[in-house]
Protein backbone atom coordinates (compact mmCIF):
# COMPACT_ATOMS: atom_id res chain seq x y z
CA UNK A 1 0.00 0.00 0.00
CA UNK A 2 1.32 3.50 -0.88
CA UNK A 3 -0.21 5.70 1.63
CA UNK A 4 -1.47 4.81 4.93
CA UNK A 5 -3.09 6.42 7.75
CA UNK A 6 -3.14 5.94 11.11
CA UNK A 7 -5.06 8.21 13.83
CA UNK A 8 -3.86 8.52 17.24
CA UNK A 9 -5.40 10.24 20.00
CA UNK A 10 -2.16 9.99 22.40
CA UNK A 11 -3.48 6.81 24.61
CA UNK A 12 -1.59 3.67 24.13
CA UNK A 13 -4.76 1.71 22.98
CA UNK A 14 -4.73 3.87 19.17
CA UNK A 15 -1.04 3.06 18.85
CA UNK A 16 -2.12 -0.62 18.16
CA UNK A 17 -2.70 1.08 14.79
CA UNK A 18 0.65 2.20 14.25
CA UNK A 19 2.02 -1.71 15.24
CA UNK A 20 -0.77 -3.11 12.46
CA UNK A 21 0.35 -0.44 9.70
CA UNK A 22 3.94 -1.10 9.92
CA UNK A 23 3.65 -4.44 7.60
CA UNK A 24 1.85 -2.82 5.42
CA UNK A 25 4.08 0.39 4.32
CA UNK A 26 7.14 -2.05 4.29
CA UNK A 27 7.68 -1.05 0.32
CA UNK A 28 9.48 1.64 -1.43
CA UNK A 29 7.38 4.41 -2.10
CA UNK A 30 5.24 3.84 0.83
CA UNK A 31 4.28 6.50 3.50
CA UNK A 32 2.69 6.79 6.91
CA UNK A 33 0.50 9.58 8.15
CA UNK A 34 -0.10 9.92 11.71
CA UNK A 35 -2.87 12.17 12.17
CA UNK A 36 -4.27 13.51 15.45
CA UNK A 37 -6.86 15.81 15.85
CA UNK A 38 -7.61 17.90 19.06
CA UNK A 39 -11.34 18.73 18.38
CA UNK A 40 -13.67 17.16 21.73
CA UNK A 41 -17.05 17.13 21.08
CA UNK A 42 -17.56 18.04 25.07
CA UNK A 43 -15.04 20.84 24.88
CA UNK A 44 -16.97 22.26 21.53
CA UNK A 45 -20.38 22.59 23.58
CA UNK A 46 -18.51 25.17 26.33
CA UNK A 47 -16.66 28.21 25.96
CA UNK A 48 -12.84 27.31 25.95
CA UNK A 49 -9.84 29.94 25.68
CA UNK A 50 -7.89 29.77 22.70
CA UNK A 51 -4.66 29.17 25.09
CA UNK A 52 -6.11 25.97 25.63
CA UNK A 53 -6.56 25.23 21.93
CA UNK A 54 -2.79 26.05 21.15
CA UNK A 55 -1.84 23.80 24.01
CA UNK A 56 -3.86 20.92 23.16
CA UNK A 57 -2.39 21.66 19.59
CA UNK A 58 1.20 21.80 21.23
CA UNK A 59 0.66 18.81 23.24
CA UNK A 60 -0.53 16.87 20.01
CA UNK A 61 2.55 17.94 17.51
CA UNK A 62 4.52 17.07 20.25
CA UNK A 63 3.25 13.38 20.89
CA UNK A 64 3.53 12.49 17.24
CA UNK A 65 7.25 13.97 16.39
CA UNK A 66 7.69 11.53 19.32
CA UNK A 67 5.74 8.79 17.88
CA UNK A 68 7.38 9.66 14.11
CA UNK A 69 10.76 8.95 15.74
CA UNK A 70 10.18 5.74 17.48
CA UNK A 71 8.48 4.36 13.92
CA UNK A 72 11.52 5.32 11.68
CA UNK A 73 14.02 4.14 14.83
CA UNK A 74 12.34 0.60 13.88
CA UNK A 75 11.67 1.02 9.90
CA UNK A 76 12.88 3.66 7.48
CA UNK A 77 9.87 4.31 6.13
CA UNK A 78 8.60 7.94 5.78
CA UNK A 79 6.60 9.21 8.23
CA UNK A 80 4.41 12.33 7.93
CA UNK A 81 2.22 13.88 10.73
CA UNK A 82 -0.84 15.98 10.62
CA UNK A 83 -2.41 17.88 13.64
CA UNK A 84 -5.79 19.06 13.15
CA UNK A 85 -8.39 20.82 14.88
CA UNK A 86 -11.63 19.63 13.47
CA UNK A 87 -13.48 16.58 13.82
CA UNK A 88 -11.64 12.87 12.37
CA UNK A 89 -14.54 13.12 9.59
CA UNK A 90 -13.49 16.81 8.27
CA UNK A 91 -9.96 15.74 8.73
CA UNK A 92 -9.62 13.27 6.89
CA UNK A 93 -12.41 13.69 4.48
CA UNK A 94 -9.99 16.15 1.78
CA UNK A 95 -7.49 13.70 2.18
CA UNK A 96 -9.26 10.30 1.32
CA UNK A 97 -8.55 10.11 -2.60
CA UNK A 98 -4.60 10.10 -2.06
CA UNK A 99 -5.25 7.14 0.69
CA UNK A 100 -4.94 3.48 0.52
CA UNK A 101 -6.00 2.70 4.03
CA UNK A 102 -7.18 4.28 7.18
CA UNK A 103 -6.55 2.72 10.45
CA UNK A 104 -8.34 3.36 14.20
CA UNK A 105 -9.06 1.88 17.24
CA UNK A 106 -12.50 2.38 18.07
CA UNK A 107 -12.83 4.56 20.83
CA UNK A 108 -14.86 1.43 22.98
CA UNK A 109 -17.70 3.84 23.50
CA UNK A 110 -21.14 2.28 24.57
CA UNK A 111 -23.96 2.69 26.18
CA UNK A 112 -24.65 6.55 27.20
CA UNK A 113 -21.15 7.86 25.56
CA UNK A 114 -22.23 6.03 22.37
CA UNK A 115 -25.61 7.48 22.10
CA UNK A 116 -24.65 10.69 22.65
CA UNK A 117 -21.22 11.25 20.83
CA UNK A 118 -22.20 8.33 18.52
CA UNK A 119 -18.96 6.27 17.03
CA UNK A 120 -16.40 8.20 15.61
CA UNK A 121 -15.49 4.32 13.70
CA UNK A 122 -18.89 3.83 12.17
CA UNK A 123 -18.74 7.96 11.04
CA UNK A 124 -15.36 7.05 9.24
CA UNK A 125 -16.42 3.77 7.71
CA UNK A 126 -19.96 4.96 6.31
CA UNK A 127 -18.75 8.55 5.67
CA UNK A 128 -14.96 8.06 3.91
CA UNK A 129 -14.09 6.90 0.22
CA UNK A 130 -11.49 5.17 1.14
CA UNK A 131 -10.72 1.99 2.74
CA UNK A 132 -11.35 1.76 6.45
CA UNK A 133 -9.53 -0.96 9.04
CA UNK A 134 -11.14 -0.04 12.54
CA UNK A 135 -9.15 -2.69 15.16
CA UNK A 136 -11.22 -3.37 17.95
CA UNK A 137 -10.51 -1.26 21.46
CA UNK A 138 -9.05 -3.63 24.18
CA UNK A 139 -10.07 -4.09 27.32
CA UNK B 1 -2.78 -7.41 19.33
CA UNK B 2 0.29 -8.69 17.18
CA UNK B 3 1.30 -6.62 13.93
CA UNK B 4 0.82 -9.47 11.60
CA UNK B 5 -2.56 -11.26 10.77
CA UNK B 6 -2.71 -14.80 10.24
CA UNK B 7 -5.93 -15.99 9.02
CA UNK B 8 -8.09 -13.09 6.67
CA UNK B 9 -11.40 -13.68 6.34
CA UNK B 10 -12.43 -11.58 2.76
CA UNK B 11 -15.77 -11.49 1.57
CA UNK B 12 -16.15 -11.78 -2.11
CA UNK B 13 -18.91 -9.79 -4.01
CA UNK B 14 -21.28 -10.10 -6.76
CA UNK B 15 -20.52 -10.95 -10.11
CA UNK B 16 -19.93 -7.44 -11.80
CA UNK B 17 -19.51 -5.42 -8.52
CA UNK B 18 -16.18 -4.13 -7.71
CA UNK B 19 -14.23 -6.85 -6.09
CA UNK B 20 -12.59 -3.90 -3.44
CA UNK B 21 -12.16 -6.47 -0.74
CA UNK B 22 -10.20 -9.20 -2.91
CA UNK B 23 -8.60 -6.14 -4.24
CA UNK B 24 -7.21 -5.14 -0.86
CA UNK B 25 -6.30 -8.70 0.18
CA UNK B 26 -4.17 -9.02 -2.94
CA UNK B 27 -2.27 -6.03 -0.97
CA UNK B 28 -2.63 -7.28 2.13
CA UNK B 29 -0.92 -10.44 0.65
CA UNK B 30 1.81 -8.50 -0.04
CA UNK B 31 2.39 -7.36 3.50
CA UNK B 32 1.33 -11.13 4.66
CA UNK B 33 2.38 -13.65 2.35
CA UNK B 34 2.26 -16.39 4.72
CA UNK B 35 -1.54 -15.75 6.01
CA UNK B 36 -4.43 -17.82 5.48
CA UNK B 37 -6.85 -16.00 3.58
CA UNK B 38 -10.51 -16.93 3.12
CA UNK B 39 -12.74 -16.17 0.77
CA UNK B 40 -16.26 -16.51 1.53
CA UNK B 41 -18.85 -16.16 -1.19
CA UNK B 42 -22.89 -15.73 -0.61
CA UNK B 43 -25.30 -17.81 -2.75
CA UNK B 44 -27.86 -14.90 -3.87
CA UNK B 45 -29.63 -14.98 -0.35
CA UNK B 46 -30.54 -11.80 -0.65
CA UNK B 47 -32.38 -12.52 -4.40
CA UNK B 48 -34.79 -14.02 -2.15
CA UNK B 49 -36.12 -11.50 -0.39
CA UNK B 50 -38.63 -13.40 1.44
CA UNK B 51 -40.58 -16.67 1.05
CA UNK B 52 -41.54 -20.10 2.18
CA UNK B 53 -38.65 -22.23 2.04
CA UNK B 54 -39.62 -25.57 0.81
CA UNK B 55 -41.73 -25.19 -2.24
CA UNK B 56 -40.07 -26.88 -5.01
CA UNK B 57 -39.13 -23.69 -6.90
CA UNK B 58 -37.82 -21.87 -3.73
CA UNK B 59 -35.45 -25.24 -3.81
CA UNK B 60 -34.06 -25.36 -6.83
CA UNK B 61 -33.62 -21.34 -7.32
CA UNK B 62 -31.29 -21.94 -4.05
CA UNK B 63 -29.49 -24.91 -5.27
CA UNK B 64 -29.23 -22.83 -8.63
CA UNK B 65 -27.44 -19.87 -6.62
CA UNK B 66 -25.12 -21.68 -4.84
CA UNK B 67 -23.75 -23.51 -7.48
CA UNK B 68 -23.13 -19.96 -9.60
CA UNK B 69 -21.69 -19.41 -6.50
CA UNK B 70 -19.53 -21.70 -6.46
CA UNK B 71 -18.40 -21.11 -9.82
CA UNK B 72 -17.86 -17.64 -8.99
CA UNK B 73 -15.62 -18.13 -5.83
CA UNK B 74 -13.34 -20.40 -8.18
CA UNK B 75 -12.89 -17.97 -11.06
CA UNK B 76 -12.14 -15.46 -8.68
CA UNK B 77 -9.53 -17.43 -7.08
CA UNK B 78 -7.97 -17.50 -10.16
CA UNK B 79 -7.81 -13.46 -9.81
CA UNK B 80 -5.46 -13.63 -6.84
CA UNK B 81 -2.08 -15.26 -6.55
CA UNK B 82 -1.07 -18.43 -7.14
CA UNK B 83 0.94 -18.59 -4.30
CA UNK B 84 -1.06 -17.49 -1.73
CA UNK B 85 -2.93 -20.01 0.83
CA UNK B 86 -6.39 -19.62 -0.27
CA UNK B 87 -9.52 -21.61 0.67
CA UNK B 88 -12.94 -20.77 -0.81
CA UNK B 89 -15.90 -20.75 1.35
CA UNK B 90 -19.49 -20.78 -0.08
CA UNK B 91 -21.67 -19.98 2.97
CA UNK B 92 -25.46 -18.28 3.04
CA UNK B 93 -24.89 -15.30 4.80
CA UNK B 94 -28.08 -13.77 5.23
CA UNK B 95 -27.03 -11.45 8.40
CA UNK B 96 -24.04 -10.06 10.55
CA UNK B 97 -24.96 -12.93 12.82
CA UNK B 98 -24.00 -15.61 10.69
CA UNK B 99 -20.49 -13.70 9.24
CA UNK B 100 -19.30 -13.14 13.09
CA UNK B 101 -20.13 -16.89 13.89
CA UNK B 102 -18.43 -17.79 10.58
CA UNK B 103 -15.51 -15.19 11.24
CA UNK B 104 -15.30 -17.11 15.11
CA UNK B 105 -15.53 -20.76 13.70
CA UNK B 106 -12.35 -20.33 11.48
CA UNK B 107 -10.35 -17.87 13.94
CA UNK B 108 -10.14 -15.45 11.34
CA UNK B 109 -7.94 -11.88 13.30
CA UNK B 110 -8.83 -9.82 10.19
CA UNK B 111 -12.20 -9.07 8.22
CA UNK B 112 -12.83 -7.82 5.23
CA UNK B 113 -15.98 -6.37 3.79
CA UNK B 114 -16.76 -4.73 0.48
CA UNK B 115 -17.59 -1.43 0.83
CA UNK B 116 -21.70 -0.96 -0.29
CA UNK B 117 -21.67 2.03 -2.64
CA UNK B 118 -22.39 5.49 -0.84
CA UNK B 119 -25.26 8.30 -1.34
CA UNK B 120 -27.56 9.04 0.98
CA UNK B 121 -28.74 8.21 4.36
CA UNK B 122 -30.02 4.54 3.63
CA UNK B 123 -26.30 3.57 2.13
CA UNK B 124 -24.85 4.32 5.22
CA UNK B 125 -27.46 2.96 7.26
CA UNK B 126 -26.90 -0.17 5.65
CA UNK B 127 -23.39 -0.29 5.50
CA UNK B 128 -22.78 1.36 9.40
CA UNK B 129 -24.72 -1.76 10.27
CA UNK B 130 -23.01 -4.57 8.92
CA UNK B 131 -19.74 -3.39 9.91
CA UNK B 132 -20.68 -1.39 12.58
CA UNK B 133 -22.10 -4.53 14.63
CA UNK B 134 -19.10 -6.74 13.74
CA UNK B 135 -17.34 -4.00 15.73
CA UNK B 136 -19.65 -3.99 18.54
CA UNK B 137 -20.08 -7.92 19.15
CA UNK B 138 -16.96 -9.41 17.89
CA UNK B 139 -13.55 -8.73 18.99
CA UNK B 140 -12.64 -8.76 15.35
CA UNK B 141 -10.41 -6.49 13.16
CA UNK B 142 -13.28 -5.28 10.10
CA UNK B 143 -11.50 -3.63 6.86
CA UNK B 144 -14.04 -2.40 4.53
CA UNK B 145 -12.66 -2.12 1.48
CA UNK B 146 -12.86 0.38 -1.42
CA UNK B 147 -11.75 0.30 -4.47
CA UNK B 148 -9.21 2.74 -5.76
CA UNK B 149 -10.54 5.61 -8.16
CA UNK B 150 -13.31 6.25 -5.45
CA UNK B 151 -16.04 6.69 -7.91
CA UNK B 152 -19.33 6.96 -6.60
CA UNK B 153 -22.42 5.66 -8.75
CA UNK B 154 -25.14 8.08 -8.87
CA UNK B 155 -27.88 8.06 -6.63
CA UNK B 156 -30.86 7.83 -9.17
CA UNK B 157 -33.09 9.74 -7.07
CA UNK B 158 -31.13 13.04 -7.86
CA UNK B 159 -33.08 14.17 -10.87
CA UNK B 160 -30.87 14.40 -14.27
CA UNK B 161 -30.86 17.05 -16.06
CA UNK B 162 -33.53 17.91 -18.97
CA UNK B 163 -33.85 14.92 -21.09
CA UNK B 164 -32.13 14.90 -24.54
CA UNK B 165 -34.05 15.41 -27.87
CA UNK B 166 -33.35 12.37 -30.38
CA UNK B 167 -34.14 12.45 -33.30
CA UNK B 168 -36.46 9.55 -33.52
CA UNK B 169 -38.71 10.49 -29.87
CA UNK B 170 -41.90 10.22 -30.14
CA UNK B 171 -41.85 6.22 -30.88
CA UNK B 172 -44.40 4.42 -29.11
CA UNK B 173 -43.97 1.55 -27.16
CA UNK B 174 -45.28 -0.90 -29.51
CA UNK B 175 -42.72 0.52 -32.90
CA UNK B 176 -40.17 -0.27 -30.19
CA UNK B 177 -40.99 -4.08 -30.01
CA UNK B 178 -41.85 -4.75 -33.05
CA UNK B 179 -38.29 -3.11 -33.95
CA UNK B 180 -36.32 -4.96 -31.31
CA UNK B 181 -37.16 -8.44 -30.83
CA UNK B 182 -35.45 -10.33 -28.36
CA UNK B 183 -33.40 -7.57 -26.57
CA UNK B 184 -33.43 -8.81 -23.20
CA UNK B 185 -31.61 -11.43 -21.27
CA UNK B 186 -33.41 -12.19 -18.59
CA UNK B 187 -33.40 -16.01 -18.92
CA UNK B 188 -32.85 -15.78 -14.93
CA UNK B 189 -36.17 -14.72 -13.66
CA UNK B 190 -37.81 -16.26 -17.06
CA UNK B 191 -37.36 -19.52 -16.25
CA UNK B 192 -38.23 -19.19 -12.97
CA UNK B 193 -41.56 -17.90 -13.94
CA UNK B 194 -41.87 -21.02 -16.75
CA UNK B 195 -40.82 -23.41 -13.80
CA UNK B 196 -43.85 -22.55 -11.85
CA UNK B 197 -46.10 -21.90 -14.27
CA UNK B 198 -45.40 -25.18 -15.94
CA UNK B 199 -46.18 -27.12 -12.77
CA UNK B 200 -49.41 -25.36 -12.29
CA UNK B 201 -51.18 -26.35 -15.71
CA UNK B 202 -51.91 -25.70 -18.98
CA UNK B 203 -54.01 -22.32 -18.45
CA UNK B 204 -51.73 -19.38 -17.97
CA UNK B 205 -53.32 -15.50 -18.43
CA UNK B 206 -50.69 -13.15 -19.18
CA UNK B 207 -51.68 -9.45 -18.38
CA UNK B 208 -49.62 -7.40 -20.87
CA UNK B 209 -47.86 -6.19 -22.39
CA UNK B 210 -45.33 -9.26 -22.30
CA UNK B 211 -41.58 -8.75 -22.47
CA UNK B 212 -40.12 -10.29 -25.72
CA UNK B 213 -37.89 -12.66 -24.02
CA UNK B 214 -40.66 -13.79 -21.80
CA UNK B 215 -43.17 -13.83 -25.26
CA UNK B 216 -40.44 -16.02 -26.66
CA UNK B 217 -39.93 -18.45 -23.44
CA UNK B 218 -43.50 -18.72 -23.59
CA UNK B 219 -44.34 -19.64 -26.70
CA UNK B 220 -41.40 -22.13 -26.69
CA UNK B 221 -43.89 -24.26 -23.99
CA UNK B 222 -46.96 -25.93 -24.48
CA UNK B 223 -48.82 -23.86 -22.11
CA UNK B 224 -51.88 -22.19 -23.62
CA UNK B 225 -51.27 -18.35 -23.16
CA UNK B 226 -54.05 -16.15 -23.61
CA UNK B 227 -52.44 -12.45 -22.68
CA UNK B 228 -55.57 -10.38 -21.52
CA UNK B 229 -55.51 -5.88 -20.33
CA UNK B 230 -56.30 -4.95 -17.00
CA UNK B 231 -58.59 -1.83 -18.33
CA UNK B 232 -60.24 -4.82 -20.45
CA UNK B 233 -60.89 -7.62 -18.07
CA UNK B 234 -62.02 -10.58 -20.49
CA UNK B 235 -65.55 -11.53 -18.32
CA UNK B 236 -65.31 -14.63 -20.36
CA UNK B 237 -62.40 -16.17 -19.71
CA UNK B 238 -62.20 -19.73 -19.26
CA UNK B 239 -60.57 -20.70 -15.82
CA UNK B 240 -56.72 -20.89 -15.78
CA UNK B 241 -54.57 -22.48 -13.38
CA UNK B 242 -52.12 -19.20 -13.53
CA UNK B 243 -52.34 -15.08 -13.92
CA UNK B 244 -48.88 -14.09 -14.86
CA UNK B 245 -49.11 -10.57 -14.08
CA UNK B 246 -45.92 -8.45 -15.68
CA UNK B 247 -43.70 -5.87 -14.68
CA UNK B 248 -44.55 -3.38 -17.58
CA UNK B 249 -48.33 -4.79 -16.88
CA UNK B 250 -48.61 -4.26 -13.43
CA UNK B 251 -46.89 -0.88 -13.44
CA UNK B 252 -49.62 0.54 -15.62
CA UNK B 253 -52.53 -0.23 -12.93
CA UNK B 254 -51.78 2.96 -11.12
CA UNK B 255 -55.65 2.78 -9.37
CA UNK B 256 -56.55 1.17 -5.99
CA UNK B 257 -59.93 0.48 -7.63
CA UNK B 258 -58.05 -0.75 -10.59
CA UNK B 259 -55.63 -3.43 -8.46
CA UNK B 260 -58.67 -4.59 -6.38
CA UNK B 261 -60.68 -5.41 -9.83
CA UNK B 262 -57.56 -7.01 -11.27
CA UNK B 263 -57.02 -9.42 -8.21
CA UNK B 264 -60.76 -10.00 -7.99
CA UNK B 265 -61.00 -11.12 -11.60
CA UNK B 266 -57.80 -13.13 -10.99
CA UNK B 267 -59.28 -14.93 -8.09
CA UNK B 268 -62.44 -15.53 -9.93
CA UNK B 269 -61.34 -17.06 -12.97
CA UNK B 270 -58.09 -19.29 -11.25
CA UNK B 271 -58.80 -22.84 -10.49
CA UNK B 272 -58.82 -24.07 -7.53
CA UNK B 273 -55.26 -23.41 -5.71
CA UNK B 274 -54.13 -21.36 -8.82
CA UNK B 275 -50.68 -19.68 -9.16
CA UNK B 276 -50.57 -16.08 -10.05
CA UNK B 277 -46.96 -14.37 -10.00
CA UNK B 278 -46.63 -10.28 -9.86
CA UNK B 279 -44.05 -8.71 -10.99
CA UNK B 280 -43.33 -5.79 -8.92
CA UNK B 281 -40.92 -2.83 -8.15
CA UNK B 282 -40.07 -0.61 -5.79
CA UNK B 283 -37.55 1.94 -5.42
CA UNK B 284 -36.58 1.77 -1.39
CA UNK B 285 -35.22 -1.97 -2.54
CA UNK B 286 -32.39 -1.03 -4.48
CA UNK B 287 -29.90 -2.04 -2.05
CA UNK B 288 -30.70 -4.60 -0.45
CA UNK B 289 -32.33 -6.75 -3.52
CA UNK B 290 -28.96 -5.64 -5.72
CA UNK B 291 -26.04 -2.91 -5.49
CA UNK B 292 -25.19 -3.80 -9.29
CA UNK B 293 -27.30 -1.99 -10.71
CA UNK B 294 -26.62 0.60 -9.22
CA UNK B 295 -23.17 1.24 -10.89
CA UNK B 296 -25.95 0.36 -13.85
CA UNK B 297 -27.56 3.27 -13.27
CA UNK B 298 -24.15 5.48 -13.64
CA UNK B 299 -23.03 4.64 -17.07
CA UNK B 300 -23.80 0.69 -17.48
CA UNK B 301 -25.78 -0.34 -20.98
CA UNK B 302 -27.17 -3.45 -21.91
CA UNK B 303 -25.86 -4.46 -25.16
CA UNK B 304 -27.76 -7.22 -26.96
CA UNK B 305 -26.90 -8.24 -30.66
CA UNK B 306 -30.08 -8.47 -32.83
CA UNK B 307 -30.81 -12.07 -34.84
CA UNK B 308 -29.67 -9.90 -38.05
CA UNK B 309 -26.29 -9.09 -36.32
CA UNK B 310 -27.84 -5.80 -35.55
CA UNK B 311 -26.06 -3.96 -32.03
CA UNK B 312 -28.79 -2.37 -29.77
CA UNK B 313 -27.20 -0.87 -26.67
CA UNK B 314 -30.50 0.30 -23.83
CA UNK B 315 -30.18 2.54 -20.77
CA UNK B 316 -32.52 3.80 -18.84
CA UNK B 317 -32.70 6.87 -16.28
CA UNK B 318 -35.86 7.66 -14.07
CA UNK B 319 -36.74 11.51 -14.74
CA UNK B 320 -39.25 11.61 -12.26
CA UNK B 321 -40.17 10.10 -8.64
CA UNK B 322 -43.16 10.19 -6.91
CA UNK B 323 -42.78 8.49 -3.63
CA UNK B 324 -45.81 10.12 -2.32
CA UNK B 325 -48.35 8.79 -5.49
CA UNK B 326 -45.92 5.87 -6.12
CA UNK B 327 -45.06 6.18 -9.77
CA UNK B 328 -42.03 7.04 -11.63
CA UNK B 329 -41.27 8.67 -15.11
CA UNK B 330 -38.31 6.24 -16.80
CA UNK B 331 -36.91 7.00 -19.99
CA UNK B 332 -35.69 4.35 -21.85
CA UNK B 333 -33.02 5.31 -24.41
CA UNK B 334 -31.95 2.94 -27.20
CA UNK B 335 -28.83 2.86 -29.50
CA UNK B 336 -28.77 1.07 -32.63
CA UNK B 337 -25.82 0.33 -34.11
CA UNK B 338 -26.48 0.13 -38.13
CA UNK B 339 -23.28 0.18 -39.35
CA UNK B 340 -19.68 1.55 -38.25
CA UNK B 341 -21.02 5.37 -39.54
CA UNK B 342 -24.96 5.35 -38.50
CA UNK B 343 -26.32 5.21 -34.82
CA UNK B 344 -29.90 5.56 -34.35
CA UNK B 345 -31.40 6.86 -31.07
CA UNK B 346 -34.63 6.31 -30.08
CA UNK B 347 -36.44 7.37 -26.90
CA UNK B 348 -39.14 5.75 -25.08
CA UNK B 349 -40.83 7.85 -21.55
CA UNK B 350 -43.41 5.74 -19.36
CA UNK B 351 -44.88 6.18 -16.13
CA UNK B 352 -45.20 3.12 -13.58
CA UNK B 353 -46.77 2.71 -10.64
CA UNK B 354 -44.40 0.89 -7.59
CA UNK B 355 -45.57 -0.88 -4.60
CA UNK B 356 -44.50 -1.33 -0.82
CA UNK B 357 -44.03 -5.04 -0.08
CA UNK B 358 -46.74 -4.92 2.45
CA UNK B 359 -49.48 -3.13 0.32
CA UNK B 360 -49.30 -5.72 -2.08
CA UNK B 361 -49.26 -8.35 0.55
CA UNK B 362 -52.12 -6.52 2.09
CA UNK B 363 -53.96 -6.75 -1.08
CA UNK B 364 -53.57 -10.34 -1.81
CA UNK B 365 -54.49 -11.25 1.26
CA UNK B 366 -57.81 -9.65 1.15
CA UNK B 367 -58.96 -11.37 -2.18
CA UNK B 368 -58.08 -14.73 -0.81
CA UNK B 369 -54.23 -15.17 -1.87
CA UNK B 370 -52.04 -16.93 0.02
CA UNK B 371 -48.17 -15.41 -0.31
CA UNK B 372 -45.65 -17.96 -0.75
CA UNK B 373 -42.57 -16.19 -1.64
CA UNK B 374 -41.23 -13.10 -3.32
CA UNK B 375 -38.18 -13.03 -5.41
CA UNK B 376 -36.12 -10.07 -6.11
CA UNK B 377 -33.78 -9.90 -9.21
CA UNK B 378 -30.79 -8.56 -10.94
CA UNK B 379 -33.26 -5.45 -11.56
CA UNK B 380 -33.16 -2.63 -8.44
CA UNK B 381 -36.04 -2.97 -6.31
CA UNK B 382 -38.03 -5.96 -8.41
CA UNK B 383 -39.63 -8.03 -6.28
CA UNK B 384 -41.39 -11.26 -8.05
CA UNK B 385 -44.54 -12.67 -5.99
CA UNK B 386 -46.00 -16.34 -6.06
CA UNK B 387 -49.08 -16.60 -4.29
CA UNK B 388 -51.64 -19.35 -4.51
CA UNK B 389 -55.00 -19.35 -4.47
CA UNK B 390 -56.91 -19.65 -1.03
CA UNK B 391 -59.74 -22.65 -0.58
CA UNK B 392 -62.75 -20.18 0.89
Amino acid sequence: MQRVAVLLDGGESAEVGVTVALPLVNFAGSELLLIRTTYDSLESTVPVGAQHWRRKERQARHYLEQMRGRVQAVQGVVVECLVSSDPLLETLKPLEDDLDLVILVSSGRSGFARWAYGSESERLMAGLGCSVLVLPAED
Amino acid sequence: MSSGFQTILVELAAPLQEQSALEKASELWRSFPEADFLFFHSPKGKEVVAGLPGTDAFQSLEQRNREEAERHARELRDRFPKEAKVQLLVEKILDPRDLLELAQERNADLLVLNALPRGGFFSRWVQGDRAAWMLRHGEIPVLVARADGRKEPTFAGVLPEEPTEFKAAGQTPADLDSAFPPYRSREHEVSVFLEVLEKAGPHTAVLEPMGSALAEALASTDLKVTPFCHDSLPADLEPQNSFLLTFSGMAAVRQLEDQQALLKFCGEKLSREGVLIADLFNPWLRFPVDTVVLSRDADGEEQVELPDGTQVRRNIRVLKRDYLNQFQTVEKLYWVDHDEEEVETRREVLESRFYSRFEFQHLLTSHNFHLEAIWGSRYPGEMVFLARKGTR
